[in-house]
Order: structure tokens, then C-alpha cells, then sequence
């Protein structure tokens, strides 16, 4: 045997033969998971008596007695029965001899091991034919590996790379019989053909059945909890850097927000069902089973993404999962072939909408009108308004610029390249990915590339244990110009607010000043670079040990290690030349360097025993575990000053007597066990129970530990007996959950000190005051003490139902969900007269109920056109329902003022009604008093309180800024090679506040938009905008400026073109496909045009961006 | 085909492995595991145990006194100075009188002063705990703290007039407050002032240099019987500061406020900085673009009017003003306070309708009244956007002992020649001099208020001075109502804008603006605070 084996691998075509036998057994062996394998004992005789046995139980007998490991495949003969048997100390060959005499299969012994495979084609004397064909899929691309085999019969073979076969089949002819994983097997008689060609249809079944839950998987049909599951693709295929971003409309539920699209920031903010709390609201995200930041992981390695929305999915996460879980497995190798490919695609990116303002002459007519409302004299000239309608005026003098225009002098342009290699033997599989994405802002020097790199790796030690080396890292870097660290604040807020009187750069070359000193656009050109490096780490190792049948042991254990590099480097830039007198003018400004090091690791150890028994129609599922997860966070900064060559940008250049440096380090340590138990009866009747006990350092000795427990039912109606003449309907299931999760994170933008004690009040020493010249240290309490501290908890009630129709090709699901917060963990504001800042306390209660709806069709249109469409809805209705009596409102800088008040929404405006504008000074008299400088065409407050005076207590709620509904909608359509999707995606019942947009400036320090000219005057009664002055009487907080923030996006658009495989496999692609997309293509909303409802703001940040890709997908 | 042979054993011994693996790592739990504490800081529970921990305690409390920006934008308030926007600080709707109860600046300072207090308190409820200190080192930190504590209630009834007098870290069921009538404030600040001046040393060691002295102590105390009217102890009071014979009226006006002079026998008490690790951005608040500041606070006309001649008379009636040339002939002080139009700064005319200046009327970052600061404009202009400066904000200094002296004197009627020594020695100050005030020039109180409001006008502007004395001489209706003023040109005579003035803003201040609002923040969460009439 060893002999032969050796001497048919020396020729190539056994070789390939034998190769390809390898892997389709693969193939069978690891995908079908029903291997069976068992061992014990040491005899060689058998005794076994049985009637109308299985071929299984005698080989069950066999393992036991002689303790030879038994290898077959069920697929291989499934129906196999030898009838009845009667052996009696009867000699293992014979045995096997009887039993598989009629059954074309022969077997072999190697070692202690008994393998049962088909007999060898014997050299038939009938007349033997071959046919030939393609197996394809259902885009008509070739499959490669797809098993043929001849009903019956013994023989088999598999696709080639091309998706070529050839078979030799009796004369007679016969039916084929043609399987691959992941579609339906399809049969099909030869009748006397030599080319039979198939497509093979996707087992929609196989593929949309199975959802990633929490630790492990469930059948679709089997669950009980309100998930919502995501395909890789549905990410992938959108060209944003960050996954989070990604996820924006393509579940129900889930509210994403992006607030910049500045490159390595354009991360978006995800809410699982609304705001639940006052404190951090981020969801948790494990990929792999394993926590880490969302953004971490490459897009184009995301097999699944489940969101888990209700308790009853994600109790068993305890405190992490309060806000919502979500779940992402990354791809990974297989066995049955080795497949490469590469996609990229390069893009270019554009403001989506950027706030309009007016030209020179216009913002000196405005700022005059401005002075002269409010008493002053005007501050231009007529003589300097008027070289404005000189042409050919002295630029210089008489400058008008577009400051926004003038900063965006980046390219934009983005591309991604992404390389993935998978495969493996049946023992060992691997898939290496790797992926390039380099994005350049809008803005010069602002860019961010990222490198990316996962293997993740799985391997057979014995048929009983596994396992599994997931690695991945990533670095990344992100740069912008100096001014102000980690954001593009620098750059737009002073083009945003610069006037367009202000000089960029002289015709002779010299740059000019700008407010502040510095000109952001001499920023970009000649200042320093910020740099913001990561690096990360994530190692993922996992072992799988099969005890016995249905009993498994696993243990993971993961390192994440994170480290930032943040190197802050200004340059002074002082040569600003007086252009009138060409005189230097001394900013004073120095070359200085601040250096940051963050350094965080995470490590976490899990056991978990799985046991799975099924007694007839009752199928159980047990689950334990533990986890201890640990955190630490270490923090160091250094600066020095007064570099002396500006282009040296380290540490030590800098004068060692202006160094400074500060730096601490934060632990975090989570010890959970946890217990699951899952029970159908029939696939009819489900139910599950989950019970989570959690161990936060967070919280003071005595109250680390908290209970978290989940129930949940399901009914699948659509399987009762009473429903078989229903045949409309495939699903119909009834689910309905209960649910306690905690929280242990009490701020999300807090430090990492105030994050992880939260409960404790320590001196710090990193305050200081000098005496006599020297630094002294100052010890600075500042938080109150309250040591009192316990466990936030939200209980949470869902009910849902899953609808299935029409062939499943119209789906529904809907929820209605009930979340109370309890116990928020918030550091609820103190009077300030207490002197100290407020510690948190388990300060109120929130609640929100909603509804969520999703519903998908998805068509054919004659044979080749393919469509689908979806949408989602989700509704939050969000309130507080305590807050330990101390409602209170806040006003911000911007004078917006927000309300922490029972019974209404978190956070929503709060201010004055307006009853319009005043006409005359005799209304103004004949009105409540608002202040000594009102006059007419001001806004009129409404006196609430009829006291005769506007004050603060007049102020009302004014609307929330937590949209009610957030929905999505979906397209996708197949025709021939053709492929389309786009992805729409709004909000709506939501207000937001204009007063930073759309207010006046209050003196010459900011630039009036074309809206302004529309403000009242005499002139002008019935302006849209009250009249403008220097004071901020109009924009006060109140409903003049509280605007509808209801929009809809057209989020993304992509249309792709696949080459048919029969050119592209000549020059060995198996796949080629071109696409064009877009992001954020079109938006509607009933904001002036200027503003953009997503991310609503001055323009002082980093603006939303639209975004056109051409890209390429290949597969080798 | 091949099959993979693995021995029983063998996964026995990786599951045991394994098994152990997680057993180990849950077992090894330590029991107060879970108890983590912070490392950088020390636990409030457990501080106070050494000499160390009680100094570094009463070093924290300083750091609130200096507050930089906003002791100087409060002059925003007054009719010194024009904020002409409304960051960082909004003083400016203080000034023009839109203010409304949720301007910030009136949760700025009472935040700020109740942040300062609690840091008293939390000294003085805890500094007999540490054990090992002589008693001579408790006593100074608890004369610093009551000192800083007693500091920040006579700045608090002097903006917002009742205030909570809380002289304890507060229990929680104590949070919610009730205002303090002011002269019981006052009457507190000043006994406790009494006490610690004996408390506190006459000085320190050059290491120390800026604790706070007996002197401070007695000179706050002269000033907050002042400036609740109590004239005969304020003059006692002062007189006592005088007889300490600590201090004296420095050389070079300029120095004290430019970061050159900051250990100067004038200076009583201030907010101290250092360059780089302690800095403050005057440079970029009070400068102009010239220096490369923003110009937040800008002197008016009405400061520039108020300097006499220098033959001592105002310019309505020295002979030697000349409208032509207004900067000319004046007190010196003038020029050593506020930079005038022709002026170089930095090698830079100041001009402010030149369309292209950078000191240009409206251009961003300019003055809109002509004129910028100088005073508090440091030597050393360096550092990122100028918030490098280190000069020192002064809160105390001799100049004021002996102004407050005078002017306790003359209200309370009893004028003789040690008024005329006071008021001189601050007149006659090397650089300045000034001629002196005589009898023959002044004899009545109404004269010689005149003149003691007069040179406290010109003598302590970006100081917070002015604003206290218009709110306690109640002239801010006066003086703080109507139109502002400043001036484009007057250095060049062959201009059309020469000599003419522009109008700034238009104010009003009503009744109501005598006080602060109390913040509507705290007001919303403190239901027994009741708020100041007419807000």
C-alpha cells in the first residue's frame, strides 16, 4: 500500500488526482462536521447482535471492541443498512467483509485505524463514456472543487480550477450528481450527453440559517433574542476607512452617526437603541469572542456582524453589553482550495455641504450695519467699500477671500488595497489578509494611512481538539498640521471665522497674519507636522477539545496590546512681514515639541464547557464559562521648548530647562462566570435562560458584584401542524424576552482615571503653583467624595415576531422594546458653591421604548434579473424618569441650552419661545422685559410665567436632539454581469439647534453668511433673521433657532460590472469585477443648504464628505 | 489516503493542560483583587498624614488667586476698557449691560471662588489629622488658608453682594445653601483676617516668596472695610499696613506689571507665574496684533481723558493740553498704561485706519477703540500664541494701602496731611511724578475725592479695582451709561480720520448691574438660592 501510495505520487496525474480526492474528502470531512470518529479497547474479534442495524452501530460495535479508530463518512452512504446481523466472536474481516459487501466500498487498516472507503472502479467490462461539463454559480462564475459523482456509483470527481470536469459514466448513462458546500446538491441525468453543464443554486437555507450569537452559533429559526445579522460584504463594500462608519443604515436598531470625515477620524458613533444612559453609550464589540474597538478591525476580514439588541441576546455579557453587543467573526482559511484575492479601489473626496459666506464688500456693509444697530459708529469706511468695485484694485489692500476655499488644498484622494490568501489541508487552515488604505484630507498634511495584517489559522491536533491562532495587527498614521492637537479644529475653525478682509499671502510672496497669529494656510505649507502613530496588536488563541459527543471544552485566551505615538511639533513661523511697512512682526511664537505615549493592554482568559444533547424532539444546549479580563492603561507625555532649528522635531533638541512632562496609569480588572441554557422542543418551542455574575474593580470593596440574568421564549408557529395549509408562510415566529444587564463604564470622553475609580476622591499632585520662581507641588482634590457606589442596571423587555413568506423571498421582523435604565452611573451636577467637582452616583433612571421593523423582498425578473430591496425602521422614544430631584438645565458656550429634566428627553433644548420679531419700540414697551437693549427688530420671547419679565424661568422645552426614527433602505440588483446597490439612509422627528450655524457674528471676528442679508432693518420688517448687533440678545437660546434635523441620505450608490469568467479564467482569474461608487452621494433635508443634518455644525470642524471610488475585485 | 493518528494521551494531557490553564487563572484571584486604586493620586480617605501633605494642600488653594484672564477682562465692566468679544470671557454683555443670568462670567467667578474656598476648608477641616508638624507650620497654613479663604469671600459680596458663607467641606444634606447677608460676610472676612494676621509671617524666604504675609492679611482687611463703607476701621486698618513699614511705593511703575520686577517692597499679594511650566496668556489677551494678542480688552477714551496734564490739572482745564496733540504734556502714566495711535510697538506705527495695518480698525484681532494696552504687556513676549507670559497678576499692593487710607480718611472727615502724604507718594512715584495734591489745591472732601477717585482711576486700570469702586461709589450708573468711545488718528494731521473719535458701543446699567446675577446654573439646581433683584 505504502509502496503504491509512493509510486502514484511520482506521477503527475495521480498526483492531481490523489490531490483532488484529498480534497473533496476534505471537503466532506470538515464541512459537513459529521465525522465520526470513536475509540476504545484493544480486541480483535467481534460480537454483535442486532436487528435492521445501522452500518453506523457496527462500526460503533468494532470501536469498541478492537479500539480501532473507525473513519467514514455518513455522506458517503447514508442510508447504509446491513440489516440484521448476528456476529459471534467473529473476526473483524469478516465482519466488515459482510457488511459492506453490497455497498461498493471496501476498507483498510492502517495502525488502529479502520478506514471504510469506496471499493476501487474495478476494470468494468461495460462500455464506459465521458462526459464533460462546467459547474458554475449563480453569477455564472466557474466553481472549482464542486463534487461529481454517479448516482450509485462509486465514482467521483471534482471541478478543476475553471470549474471544469470530466467523468466517465456506463455507456448507459446514469444521473449526476453535483454538490458544493454552501448550495443545494443538484441531480441530473446524463441521458446519453457528453457535456452537461450545471449551475448550482445557493442553499439560501444553509447560508442565512446559522447566526453568530453569543459564544457560538444558533439556527435563525432557533432564536430568541432580537439580532440583527450582517453580511461582510454589506461592509466591505463601502469605501470609508473605519468599519463603524461602515455599519451606518444596514440594521434596524442601530443608529450610526459620523461627526467628521477627516481622515483616521471619520469614525462613526454607534447607538444600539437609542441613548440608554446619561454616561457611555457605546456598545460592546468582540471579534472573535474577544472585546476590542471597532475600528480595529479591516472591513474586508468581516465574515459576520450580529448585533445583538435585547437582553436576552446579550445578558450573557452582563456589564459590557447594557448598550448592546456586537458580534464580528473575521473570515478564515478552508481546506477545499486555495484562494487568492485582490481588491483595491482609489476615490476622491469632496465637502458635502460647506457653510456659504459672503464677499468682502457685502461683510463690510453687514458689520457696519451691525456697529450702527447696536450704537457704534460704522467701522469701514465708504471709501474702503467702494475700492471694492474696482477691479483692479490692490489685492493686497483690498484682499477678498474665501478662507474655506483657501484651506481645502488637499487632494483627497483615497485608495485601498486589500490581498487576501486562503487554504489549507484538511489538518491546517489558514487565511492571511492583508490590506492597505492611504487617505489624504481635504486639507494639505492631513492624511492617514493604515496597514493592515490578520492570519488567522485552525488546525486539527486530533479529531478531538482544535486550534485555533488568530493574528492580527494593524498600524497606522495619521498626520495634520499644526495648531490644534487631534482634530482639524485649527485649520477650519479659523477659516470659518476669518473674514474674507483678511490677506492669505501677499502678491510678493510674504504670508500674512491671520487672528491669533497664525495663518492656516502657512500652517499647512512651512508648520510643523502632528502625528498621531498606532500601533496594535491583537493575538487570539483558542482551544476546542471535544470530550465526549456533544461535550466541549474550550479555552481562549487573548493579548491586545495598543500603543499611540503622538508627536505634536509647532514651528514659530515668525517672519510676518507689516506689508504696509514692511516691518517684522514679532509673534514671539517658538518651535516646541510635545511627545505623547499611550500604552494599553488588554488581556483576557476564558473557559467555556459546551453540551449539547438531543433525547428524541428535545434539544438542550448547556453553557458555563468564565472570563477575567484585565485592562491597563499607561499614559506618559513630555514637551520641551525653544528648539533652536525648526526643522529638528525631538525631544532632546528642545531647551532641557522648558521640558515638562506628566503621565499616570489606570487598571481595570472584570471577573465574570456566566451560564447559559438553551431548550426547543420539535424546533417549536424555544426557550433560553442566561445568568451572568460580573466582578468590577470600578466599584468599592462590597459592591464589586452584580447578578444579570435573561429570559427568553420563542415559538415557531409556522412549523405547527394547524399551519400546513398555509403554504405562504415559512416563518412565523413569536419571541418575547426579559432581561438585566449592567454597567460598570461610567463616561465614555471622561479620563481613564475618572473611568476607572469612579467612586474614589484623590489628591492629585499634578497641580502646581509657583513660589519664589519655583514650581511647588499643590495637591488638588477635586471630585467630592462619595463612596457609595453600586451597579447601573438596565432591565429590558422585547417582543418580536418573524414573518417568512412567499418562498422566503419577503421577510419582516418587527420588535417592540422597553428599556429602563436604573442606578445611571453619573456624576449628577452639584450646586457649585460645594466647591468640589461632582463624583458620580448612581444618579436616575431613563427610559426608551420603540419599535424596530425590517423588512427585505428580494425578486428574479425572468432568468438573469435579480433584485432585492429592504428597509429598516427604528423608533426610540427616549425619557428621563428620575433624577434624584435635581432637574436641572445647562447652557453651553454656544448658549444652547439643553435640560436634564424627568419626564422628558435627555439632553433636549430648552429656551425661549419666540412670537417673532419686534416692529416697533412701542411693541417692545408694551411687552414682558427682556433686557435694556431690546428694540424693534428683536426677537420676541414669550413671557410664560405672565410676570412681565423674560427670565430664565420663562424657558420651556424646546425639542430633543435624539432623533425618534432612524431608517434605512436598500437596493440591490443582478443582471448578467451587472451588479447594483445603494443604501439610503435618514432620520427623522428630530430637532436640532441652528443658533451656531446660523447666528450673526457679533463683531468683525467672524464671517456673515448670505442669510444675514435678510435680517431686519427698517427697511426690511419682515426679515427672516432679527436684526444684527454687537449683543447676543437674539441668540439666546430659544425655538427661533430650533430647526427640524430630519434628513435623508443617499449613502452610498455602487455599480459593478463582472467580466464574464470564460474571458477573464483565460488569464487565470476565476473572478474580475469593476465597480464606481459613492458616498453620501445626495442628501434632502429642510436645512438651509449650507448645513449638514448629520453632523450639524460652524464649519469649524472637519466637514462630512462625499466620496467617488472606482475600484476592482479579483479572484485567482 | 492518509489519517491522522494522535494518541489518546496526548489530548488528555493538552486538555488537563488547558483545564489547569483557567483554573489557575480564576483561583488565583486574590480576594480584594477587584480593589483597585489609583496610582497617580492619593486616596482623599487616607492623605493627611504628613507635613508634606498638609503644605502641598495649602498650595492648591493658591492656585485659583491669579485666575488670569478674568481679573483683567472684569475691566470690561467698567469704563476703563471695551471687550470687544465675547470669548474666552463674555465680560463684554457685563459691559454693555445685555448680560442675561446665564452669561458666563457670573458662573466663572462664583465657581472660581467657591472652588477656592472648598480648598480652604478642606485644608482647615483636615490639618489637625497630620501629626509630626510644629505648631508654628500649622499655624502659617492655617493663617494661608483662612487668608486665601477670607480673600475669595470679600471678592464674592463684592460682585454678587449675599452670598453662602460656607466654612466647612460641606456634608451632602448641607449642599443646598441659603445666601449670607453681606455685611455678616464682611463682619466674618474681617475677624478672621484679624486672626490670622497674627498667624502670618511678615515675610518669607525667597523660596516662599508669595505666600501670603501679615501685610496681605491687614491690607485685605482695609480694603474690605472700605468697600463695605466702614471708613474710620478701614483707615485704622491701613494706617496699620503703613506702620508695618514692609512696604513702599516702587521706582518704575511699569516693572511691576511687565514681569521684571515681581518681588517689588509695592507688591502685597499676587497671582504668581513662571515662564513655560506656570505661564499665563496675558501677552495674547491684552496685546494687540503688534505683539501678536488679540486685543480682548481695550482701553476707551473715557481712560485716556481721565489723565491729567502735567501741571496736575485735568485736560478741560490745563493749559497745557492740546487737542492737536492729546498725548502730549500728560501724566506719564499714560503712556506707561495704554499704547496711543503713532506709537511704535515692536517696530510697528501703531495705526489703526491704515487698510492694511494689521492693527487695522476691524481687522481681526484689533483694537476697535485706537488704542491698546500696554500695562501687563510682558517684557518677554514668547511661547505658542503667546501663552508664555509669566508676569505676576497683581491683587495687592501698596499703592492701594495708602489710596484706601486717603480716601477712609476723607469720608470720614478727618483730612490732615497724612491724606496729602498718601496720595502723593502714589502721584510722586519715581517715573511718574506727578505734581503733588496741596491743601491750596484741595481742602474740602468733595475736593479731595475728587482727586483720590481721580488717581485711583489712573492708577490701577486693568486692576480690579475700578470695577468695585464704580459699584460702591454707585457712579456705574453714570459712568457706565451711553455711548463709548475711541479715538482713529491723532498722530497724523494730513488725515481726513485725524482726531476723530469713533464710536464703539452704546451701553446701559441699570439698577440691577450694581450686582453679578447669581449663576442660573445654580439657581436651577439650588432652590434656595433666590437671585439678585432685577435678573
Amino acid at each position: 500500500m505504502y509502496k503504491n501510495f509512493i509510486i502514484k505520487y511520482c506521477r503527475p496525474s495521480a498526483y492531481i488526482k490523489k490531490f483532488l480526492l484529498v480534497m473533496k474528502l476534505t471537503t466532506v470531512l470538515i464541512f459537513t462536521a459529521l465525522l465520526q470518529v470513536s475509540a476504545a479497547g484493544f480486541a480483535q474479534r467481534i460480537t454483535f447482535t442486532q436487528k435492521n442495524a445501522s452500518l453506523k452501530q457496527v462500526f460503533k460495535a468494532i470501536n469498541k471492541q478492537t479500539g480501532y479508530n473507525v473513519f467514514w463518512s455518513p455522506e458517503l452512504f447514508k442510508n447504509a443498512r446491513v440489516k440484521d446481523v448476528n456476529f459471534v466472536n467473529t473476526p473483524l474481516s469478516e465482519v466488515l467483509d459482510a457488511c459492506l459487501k453490497d455497498m461498493s466500498l471496501t476498507y483498510m487498516i492502517e495502525d488502529k485505524n479502520l478506514i471504510i472507503k469506496e471499493k476501487p472502479v474495478a476494470s468494468n467490462p461495460q462500455q464506459q463514456t465521458v462526459v464533460k461539463g462546467k459547474i458554475t454559480d449563480e453569477n455564472g462564475l466557474p466553481i472549482p472543487g464542486a463534487g461529481v459523482n454517479l448516482k450509485g456509483g462509486a465514482k467521483g470527481t471534482v471541478s478543476d480550477m475553471n470549474g471544469l470536469y470530466s467523468i466517465s459514466v456506463p455507456a448507459a448513462g446514469g444521473t449526476l450528481v453535483f454538490t458544493f458546500i454552501g448550495y443545494t446538491t443538484q441531480e441530473i441525468p446524463v441521458n446519453n450527453r457528453t457535456q452537461v453543464d450545471v449551475s448550482l443554486k445557493p442553499d439560501v437555507k444553509a447560508l442565512s440559517e446559522v447566526v453568530v450569537v453569543a459564544y457560538g452559533t444558533q439556527k435563525k429559526t432557533n432564536l430568541t433574542g432580537a439580532i440583527s445579522s450582517i453580511k461582510g460584504e454589506d461592509l466591505s463594500s463601502k469605501a470609508v476607512g473605519q468599519v463603524s462608519s461602515a455599519l451606518q443604515g444596514v440594521a434596524s436598531g442601530v443608529t450610526v452617526t459620523t461627526n467628521s470625515g477627516q481622515p483616521g477620524s471619520d469614525m462613526g458613533t454607534i447607538r444600539i437603541r437609542g441613548i440608554g444612559t446619561l454616561n457611555n453609550n457605546n456598545p460592546l464589540v468582540l471579534v472573535d469572542g474577544v472585546q476590542t474597538d471597532i475600528n480595529n478591525v479591516d472591513a474586508n476580514d468581516v465574515a459576520t456582524m450580529s448585533v445583538l439588541k435585547d437582553a436576552a441576546a446579550s445578558s450573557i455579557y452582563g456589564v459590557r453589553a447594557a448598550n448592546g453587543v456586537i458580534l464580528i467573526t473575521t473570515k478564515r482559511g478552508s481546506s477545499d482550495k486555495t484562494s487568492i484575492t485582490y481588491s483595491n479601489y482609489f476615490g476622491w473626496q469632496n465637502p458635502t455641504r460647506l457653510s456659504e459666506y459672503v464677499g468682502a464688500q457685502q461683510f463690510m456693509q453687514l458689520a457696519n450695519l451691525t456697529y450702527i444697530n447696536s450704537g457704534a459708529n460704522a467701522v469701514y469706511s465708504d471709501a474702503q467699500i467702494g475700492q471694492y468695485n474696482n477691479p483692479a484694485r490692490d489685492l493686497n489692500l483690498y484682499p477678498d477671500n474665501n478662507w474655506l476655499d483657501k484651506v481645502l488644498t488637499g487632494s483627497g484622494f483615497q485608495q485601498q488595497h486589500s490581498v487576501s490568501l486562503a487554504g489549507g489541508t484538511e489538518k491546517n487552515q489558514y487565511r492571511f489578509s492583508t490590506n492597505y488604505f492611504d487617505q489624504t484630507g481635504l486639507v494639505k498634511k492631513m492624511n492617514y494611512d493604515r496597514l493592515t495584517v490578520r492570519l488567522n489559522t485552525d488546525s486539527k491536533i486530533s479529531d478531538r481538539l482544535d486550534f485555533s491562532a488568530d493574528i492580527s495587527a494593524n498600524i497606522s498614521d495619521q498626520k495634520e498640521p499644526q495648531g490644534v492637537a487631534g482634530s482639524a479644529w485649527y485649520q477650519f475653525s479659523q477659516a470659518a471665522i476669518a473674514n474674507p478682509l483678511s490677506v492669505d499671502k501677499y502678491t510678493d510672496g510674504t504670508w500674512a497674519t491671520l487672528r491669533g497669529g497664525q495663518n492656516p494656510v502657512r500652517l499647512q505649507e512651512e508648520g510643523g507636522l502632528y502625528n498621531y502613530k498606532k500601533n496594535l496588536f491583537i493575538g487570539n488563541f483558542k482551544l476546542n477539545y471535544k470530550v465526549i459527543d456533544g461535550l466541549t471544552v474550550s479555552a481562549i485566551a487573548s493579548e491586545n496590546y495598543q500603543s499611540t505615538n503622538n508627536s505634536m511639533h509647532n514651528k514659530a513661523l515668525n517672519d510676518y512681514i507689516n506689508y504696509s511697512t514692511k516691518e517684522l512682526i514679532p509673534l514671539g511664537t517658538t518651535n516646541n515639541i510635545t511627545k505623547e505615549r499611550i500604552d494599553y493592554w488588554m488581556h483576557n482568559y476564558q473557559g467555556l464547557v459546551n453540551y449539547k444533547k438531543v433525547f428524541g424532539k428535545h434539544n438542550f444546549n448547556l453553557l458555563a464559562g468564565a472570563s477575567r479580563l484585565s485592562e491597563t492603561y499607561d499614559f506618559l507625555t513630555a514637551y520641551r521648548n525653544n528648539i533652536s532649528d525648526s526643522d529638528l522635531d525631538q525631544i532632546n533638541a528642545g531647551a532641557s530647562n522648558t521640558a515638562t512632562n506628566s503621565g499616570y496609569k489606570t487598571e481595570y480588572l472584570l471577573i465574570s462566570y456566566f451560564g447559559r441554557l438553551n431548550y426547543s422542543y420539535d424546533d417549536k418551542y424555544l426557550f433560553e435562560a442566561n445568568i451572568r455574575r460580573d466582578g468590577s474593580s470600578r466599584f468599592p470593596n462590597g459592591s464589586n458584584w452584580g447578578w444579570f440574568p435573561s429570559f427568553s421564549a420563542g415559538w415557531n408557529i409556522a412549523k405547527e401542524d394547524f399551519m400546513k395549509n398555509f403554504t405562504g408562510i415559512q416563518e412565523l415566529k413569536l419571541r418575547g424576552s426579559w432581561g438585566k444587564l449592567g454597567n460598570d463604564n461610567p463616561l465614555a470622553n471622561g479620563s481613564s482615571a475618572s473611568v476607572n475609580y469612579p467612586y474614589q476622591s484623590t489628591f492629585s499632585y499634578n497641580n502646581n503653583y509657583p513660589f519664589g520662581g519655583e514650581l511647588n507641588t499643590a495637591a488638588n482634590q477635586a471630585m467630592y467624595l462619595n463612596s457609595g457606589l453600586g451597579w447601573e442596571t438596565t432591565t429590558m423587555s422585547d417582543i418580536g415576531v418573524d414573518v417568512s413568506i412567499l418562498q422566503n423571498k419577503l421577510k419582516f421582523t418587527f420588535d417592540y422594546y422597553n428599556k429602563t435604565t436604573d442606578n445611571i452611573l453619573y456624576k449628577l451636577p452639584i450646586p457649585s458653591t460645594v466647591g468640589f467637582d461632582p463624583s458620580y452616583q448612581n444618579a436616575g433612571s431613563m427610559q426608551n421604548k420603540g419599535f424596530e421593523f425590517s423588512v427585505n423582498y428580494s425578486g428574479t425578473v425572468g432568468e438573469d434579473f435579480k433584485y432585492s430591496v429592504g428597509g429598516n425602521i427604528s423608533d426610540v422614544k427616549n425619557k428621563i424618569t428620575d433624577l434624584k430631584g435635581t432637574d436641572y438645565l445647562t447652557t453651553d458656550n454656544n448658549l444652547i441650552t439643553t435640560g436634564y429634566k424627568t419626564g422628558v428627553p435627555i439632553g433636549a433644548y430648552y429656551g425661549y419661545q419666540t412670537e417673532g420679531i419686534f416692529q416697533s419700540a412701542a411693541q417692545v414697551a408694551s411687552h414682558a422685559t427682556q433686557t435694556s437693549t431690546t428694540s424693534a427688530g428683536d426677537l420676541i420671547y414669550k413671557d410664560q410665567n405672565g410676570d412681565g419679565v423674560i427670565d430664565a424661568s420663562d424657558r420651556v422645552y424646546l425639542g430633543s436632539n435624539i432623533p425618534r426614527f432612524t431608517y434605512g433602505f436598500n437596493l440591490s440588483a443582478n443582471y448578467k454581469g451587472f451588479d447594483f446597490s445603494a443604501l439610503l439612509q435618514g432620520v427623522a422627528k428630530v430637532d436640532i439647534s441652528t443658533l451656531t450655524m446660523e447666528k450673526a457674528p457679533l463683531s468683525t471676528d467672524g464671517n456673515f453668511k448670505p442669510i444675514h442679508e435678510d435680517s431686519w432693518t427698517a427697511t426690511n420688517t419682515d426679515a427672516a433673521y432679527p436684526r444684527l448687533i454687537t449683543s447676543n440678545i437674539n441668540y439666546q437660546a430659544s425655538s427661533f433657532w430650533v430647526k427640524s434635523g430630519s434628513y435623508l441620505r443617499v449613502k452610498s450608490m455602487q455599480l459593478g460590472y463582472t467580466i464574464k469568467p470564460s474571458i477573464t479564467s483565460k488569464i487565470g482569474l476565476a473572478k474580475l469585477r469593476f465597480y464606481a461608487s459613492g458616498q453620501n452621494l445626495f442628501t434632502f433635508s429642510s436645512l438651509p443648504g449650507d448645513i449638514d443634518p448629520e453632523s450639524p455644525n460652524d464649519n469649524r470642524f472637519y466637514p462630512q464628505v462625499k466620496t467617488y471610488t472606482f475600484g476592482l475585485n479579483a479572484n485567482f | 489516503m492518509q489519517i491522522f493518528k494522535i494518541k489518546e494521551m496526548k489530548s488528555i494531557k493538552y486538555i488537563i493542560t488547558a483545564a489547569a490553564c483557567i483554573t489557575i487563572s480564576f483561583s488565583a484571584c486574590k480576594k480584594d483583587e477587584l480593589n483597585k486604586q489609583p496610582t497617580d493620586a492619593s486616596s482623599s480617605t487616607t492623605y493627611w498624614k504628613t507635613e508634606t501633605n498638609a503644605v502641598e494642600a495649602t498650595n492648591n488653594i493658591y492656585r485659583y488667586l491669579g485666575d488670569f484672564w478674568d481679573r483683567i477682562f472684569i475691566s470690561g465692566a467698567t469704563d476703563d476698557s471695551f471687550a470687544w468679544s465675547n470669548w474666552p470671557s463674555d465680560i463684554i454683555y457685563v459691559g454693555n449691560g445685555s448680560a442675561t443670568s446665564t452669561t458666563g462670567v457670573f458662573g466663572h467667578y462664583w465657581g472660581n471662588f467657591y472652588k477656592m474656598i472648598a480648598a480652604a476648608n478642606n485644608v482647615l477641616d483636615n490639618i489637625n489629622k497630620v501629626s509630626g508638624m510644629s505648631d508654628e507650620m500649622r499655624n502659617r497654613l492655617i493663617g494661608e488658608s483662612r487668608f486665601l479663604r477670607a480673600y475669595a469671600y470679600q471678592q464674592l459680596i463684592g460682585m454678587y453682594g449675599d452670598v453662602p458663607l460656607i466654612t466647612r467641606v460641606q456634608p451632602i444634606e448641607e449642599f443646598y445653601v441659603t445666601r449670607t447677608p453681606r455685611a455678616q460676610v464682611a463682619d466674618f472676612i474681617v475677624k478672621e483676617l484679624d486672626t490670622v494676621a497674627n498667624f502670618l509671617p511678615l515675610s518669607y524666604p525667597a523660596t516662599d516668596a508669595g505666600r501670603a504675609t501679615k501685610g496681605a492679611a491687614l491690607a485685605l482687611k482695609a480694603r474690605t472695610y472700605l468697600y463695605e463703607g466702614d471708613w474710620a476701621n478701614a483707615a485704622i486698618a491701613s494706617q496699620a499696613v503703613m506702620n508695618l513699614a514692609e512696604y513702599s511705593i516702587d521706582n518704575n511703575y511699569l516693572s511691576l506689571f511687565n514681569g521684571t520686577n515681581e518681588d517689588s517692597k509695592e507688591i502685597i499679594l499676587s497671582g504668581r507665574y513662571i515662564p513655560n511650566t506656570y505661564a499665563n496668556g496675558t501677552a495674547t489677551w491684552v496685546g494687540g496684533p503688534s505683539v501678536g494678542g488679540w486685543s480682548e480688552i481695550t482701553p476707551i477714551q473715557s481712560l485716556v481723558d481721565e489723565y491729567e496734564c502735567t501741571d496736575g490739572n485735568t485736560i478741560a482745564t490745563s493749559p497745557l493740553y492740546n487737542a492737536a496733540t492729546p498725548f502730549e504734556n500728560r501724566d506719564p502714566r499714560l503712556k506707561l498704561t495704554i499704547v496711543v495711535p503713532g506709537v511704535v510697538v515692536n517696530g510697528t506705527t501703531i495705526d489703526v485706519t491704515a487698510p492694511n495695518s494689521i492693527d487695522g480698525l476691524a481687522k481681526n484681532n484689533a483694537s476697535f477703540t485706537g488704542y491698546y494696552y500696554k500695562k501687563y504687556i510682558p517684557t518677554v513676549i514668547s511661547g505658542n500664541y503667546d501663552n508664555n507670559s509669566s508676569n505676576d497678576i497683581i491683587l495687592l499692593r501698596y499703592a492701594e494701602v495708602l489710596l484706601n487710607y486717603a480716601e477712609a480718611k476723607v469720608e470720614s472727615g478727618s483730612i490732615d496731611q497724612s491724606v496729602y502724604n498718601a496720595i502723593n507718594q502714589v502721584r510722586q512715584r519715581a517715573g511718574v511724578n506727578m505734581p503733588a495734591i496741596t491743601a491750596a489745591k484741595a481742602s474740602t472732601q468733595a475736593e479731595l475725592r475728587t482727586i483720590i477717585r481721580r488717581e485711583r482711576r489712573v492708577e490701577f486700570p486693568l486692576e480690579d479695582n475700578r470695577f468695585f469702586d464704580i459699584r460702591r461709589w454707585k457712579i456705574a450708573e453714570t459712568v457706565m451709561n451711553g455711548s463709548v468711545y475711541g479715538i482713529l488718528n491723532n498722530f497724523n494731521t494730513d488725515r481726513a480720520d485725524y482726531g476723530s473719535h469713533v464710536l464703539v458701543e452704546k451701553r446701559s446699567f441699570k439698577t440691577r448691574d450694581y450686582l453679578f446675577a447669581i449663576p442660573q446654573n445654580d439657581l436651577d439646581q439650588n432652590k434656595n438660592l433666590v437671585q439678585n433683584p432685577g435678573w
